[in-house]
């Protein structure tokens, strides 16, 4: 913030940059605060009596006057390690106060700590997770679990609060064993983040994937054609799975093909478990080539026995 | 008289630093009891304050003692400030006695009307002696 105005005289100007510079170790702004007033005050000096260097000595002694009648510590010069004090100074109220907050939430972490001793063990035991909550952890059941942690956070908070007034006791054993519930934490949060990625991950199961329509080893089958003993194309089979259902490939009412042959029967129902599956010629309800078939050359059998 | 020289200058010594530490401890307090007195007879500005403490005989008092003095009394809660626009220049940052100041002022005269009495006797009981 700058105080000076376009009026002020040259003298006064200089004298208030000397003396600003010789307060630089103040904050800015009581500095600032402070010049302000006495450059309106070294205005009226200076229209009162000419010249304010006379009446004032100099910017040094000036400045080393107001200083002492306002009771502010002494400049960096006086004091060689001031900043480095002046830094902890004013870095020790924030810290106090920091210290106040984390006494006021201390409960907070009393009651974690308890979760996070039972949970760590668990964790490091590998002792199994309930599988409805995944932050419970089960010894022999999930039950148990809920009762540990529970009792194990009613402990802490009692430790914590005896502590806290019976004047903290050991102040080395405190910060260990805080520092050891810290360092059980760990396998604690690696296992909530493996657990909640895992309530979010899909459980593969042999049945998840249902290859529609008929395999052959693996391979999808698109038609079937059934050939008599002797070489024969057969037109029409119906064919049907062990439990007698009738084995469909492609066929759906919901959606029908416009262009398969389907036969009908009399109750009008759809036949789709007819071989060979044959395809009118689009637009027709004529079937160019019934007798088309894959190149198969049946083989001579003999005699059944 | 080696050892009588040597006490008669300790005295000495002892005595100009007393007076160094008492003097400055007393034109502090005393700066103080009359920047406060200044103040309550009415709100005043830095140069004006110091204007007013010469008028009234402190012609010796300087410029930065009083505006470093009106800010602690003001930092200490003795004294409250204002801003008020001002025609010849800046702004000007008037001062006026909170009732703690009101308070430290009142100290200050039975403190003062004490030490001067004492004072007042002691020299003239001196001067009677001498004359």
């Amino acid at each position: 913030m700058s105080v000076i105005t376009d009026d002020t005289p040259a003298e006064v100007e200089e004298y208030l940059a000397a003396v600003r510079a010789t307060l630089s170790d103040l904050p800015p702004a009581e500095r600032d605060d402070l010049l302000a007033e006495v450059e309106s005050s070294l205005r009226e000096a200076a229209d009162d009596t000419g010249s304010i260097g006379a009446r004032l000595g100099s910017p040094e002694e000036f400045a080393t006057e107001l200083r002492a009648a306002a009771g502010l510590h002494e400049s960096r010069a006086a004091t060689s390690h001031a900043t480095i004090k002046e830094t902890i100074e004013r870095f020790v109220p924030r810290v106090a106060a920091a210290r106040r907050v984390a006494l006021e939430l201390a409960p907070v972490w009393w009651a974690a700590r308890g979760y996070v001793v039972v949970v760590g063990i668990a964790a490091l035991a590998q002792s199994g997770w309930s599988t409805r909550y995944p932050v419970v952890p089960r010894f022999g059941n999930a039950e148990i679990g809920a009762a540990a942690i529970l009792l194990a956070s009613v402990a802490s908070v009692v430790v914590g609060l005896r502590m806290r007034h019976a004047g903290g006791g050991s102040y080395r054993t405190v910060v260990a064993a805080n520092a050891l519930c810290v360092a059980l934490a760990i396998p604690v949060v690696d296992h909530l983040g493996n657990s909640a990625l895992q309530s979010t991950a899909y459980i593969a199961t042999p049945t998840a994937y249902v290859q529609p329509g008929l395999v052959n080893n693996g391979a999808p089958v698109l038609n079937i054609y059934p050939y008599s003993l002797d070489g024969k194309l057969l037109h029409d089979v119906l064919l049907y799975d062990s439990a007698g259902k009738a084995i469909d490939i492609g066929g759906n009412p919901n959606v029908p093909n416009p262009d398969r042959r389907v036969l009908r029967t009399t109750g009008n129902g759809l036949l789709y478990n007819a071989f060979p599956i044959r395809y009118y010629e689009p637009g027709t309800v004529h079937v160019a080539h019934p007798n088309a078939g894959p190149p198969v050359k049946t083989p001579t059998a003999l005699p059944a026995p | 008289m080696a050892p009588g020289r040597q006490y008669l200058r300790y005295c000495v010594k002892r005595s100009s630093l007393l007076r160094t530490v008492d003097r400055s401890q007393l034109l502090k307090g005393a700066l103080d009891a009359a920047t406060l007195a200044v103040v309550a007879e009415q709100d005043g500005y830095g140069y004006d304050v110091v204007r007013r403490l010469r008028a009234a005989g402190l012609t010796d008092v300087g410029d930065a003692s009083v505006y470093g003095t009106l800010r602690r009394l003001y930092g200490a809660g003795a004294l409250t400030s204002y801003v008020m626009p001002s025609d010849e220049g800046p702004h000007r940052r008037y001062y006026g006695v909170t009732d703690r100041g009101r308070a430290q002022l009142a100290e200050s005269q039975t403190i003062w009307a004490d030490f001067s009495q004492t004072l007042t006797r002691l020299l003239e009981t001196k001067a009677e002696v001498t004359a």
